[in-house]
């Protein structure tokens, strides 16, 4: 099943309310195109269900480590924030899938498979266009980040 | 009276704002032991008493549905309380969870509040301050 027309900004609505609540960080739409995040990664999770699909955010290192950061209410330059970066970066991904789901359910009573989360570097050059140019793509600018969330069928 | 708590997600950033919560609630754990997979949780309660155990779902090797299950089967933990921290929002699983013995579930993002509610409900609210 294709996935609702509202996806995207779901999952623009659900990505801003979790930094939110995660973080206290506001993120508020950026009309494409934007120029490619520094030293940008992309984390990943895909679902299984009544509708399938993946979900990627990308963000910049500096921004993984702000919100780590945040999330633990330490330093940026705190070793404990670049050590956990990566790992935040997922569980950010991880709680979005988990609130989107019941907002592109056909039904409550749906179940859906969330996989674990992976994170790699983004090839800014041959990646980013494609990504940024995407119709399930929406960017944002969080507290000065720009951060890019699509999701696909 | 301190009370023992076992955390049990693979994120080391839940793991450890889940502990900084407990601490912002005032209360002063006798014991706080984290486990990044069900697997080491299991082994954990194998052989330490933990009042109450806090278990995300989505994790690698082992769900913490199957780690759920386990508990509630084993005679000696079947009676330890059990408290969902999950992304998962879906309510047919929330009930399917309770319907299974779990006592709490708490969707993340979650705030302070809500781990305090929580063990509140769980525990009583005799060491948690207001």
């Amino acid at each position: 099943m294709s996935l609702p027309e509202n996806a995207t900004q779901s999952l623009f609505e659900t990505l801003a309310q979790s930094l939110e609540t995660m973080a206290f960080v506001i993120a508020d739409p950026l009309p494409s195109p934007a120029d490619a995040p520094g030293d940008a990664q992309v984390v990943s999770l895909t679902f299984e269900g009544p509708r399938s699909g993946t979900i990627n955010i990308v963000a910049s290192r500096e921004f993984a480590m702000m919100l780590a950061a945040n999330v633990l209410g330490i330093d940026p330059s705190d070793p404990d924030a670049q050590e956990k970066a990566d790992d935040c970066m997922k569980e950010l991904v991880n709680v979005v899938g988990g609130a989107l789901m019941p907002r592109i359910a056909e039904s409550e009573t749906d179940v859906f498979k969330l996989s674990l989360p992976t994170i790699r570097p983004l090839n800014t050059e041959t990646e980013w266009p494609g990504f940024c140019n995407d119709t399930g793509t929406q960017l944002a600018s969080a507290d000065g980040h720009t951060i890019a969330a699509r999701i696909a069928a | 009276m301190g009370y023992r708590f076992l955390i049990v997600d693979d994120s080391a950033t839940t793991r450890a704002v889940i502990k900084r919560t407990i601490s912002m609630c005032g209360i002063e754990p006798e014991k706080l032991i984290e486990a990044a997979n069900g697997k080491d949780a299991l082994a954990m309660l194998s052989v330490t008493h933990v009042d109450l155990v806090f278990l995300d779902i989505n994790m690698p090797e082992m769900t913490g549905m199957e780690v759920a299950a386990r508990i509630k089967l084993d005679p000696k933990l079947c009676r330890t309380p059990i408290v969902i921290v999950s992304s998962e929002s879906m309510e047919s699983r929330v009930q399917q969870l309770k319907a299974e013995g779990v006592r709490g579930y708490i969707k993340k993002p979650f705030t302070p509040e809500q781990i305090r509610t929580v063990i509140n409900d769980v525990l009583g609210a005799d060491h948690v301050a207001a």
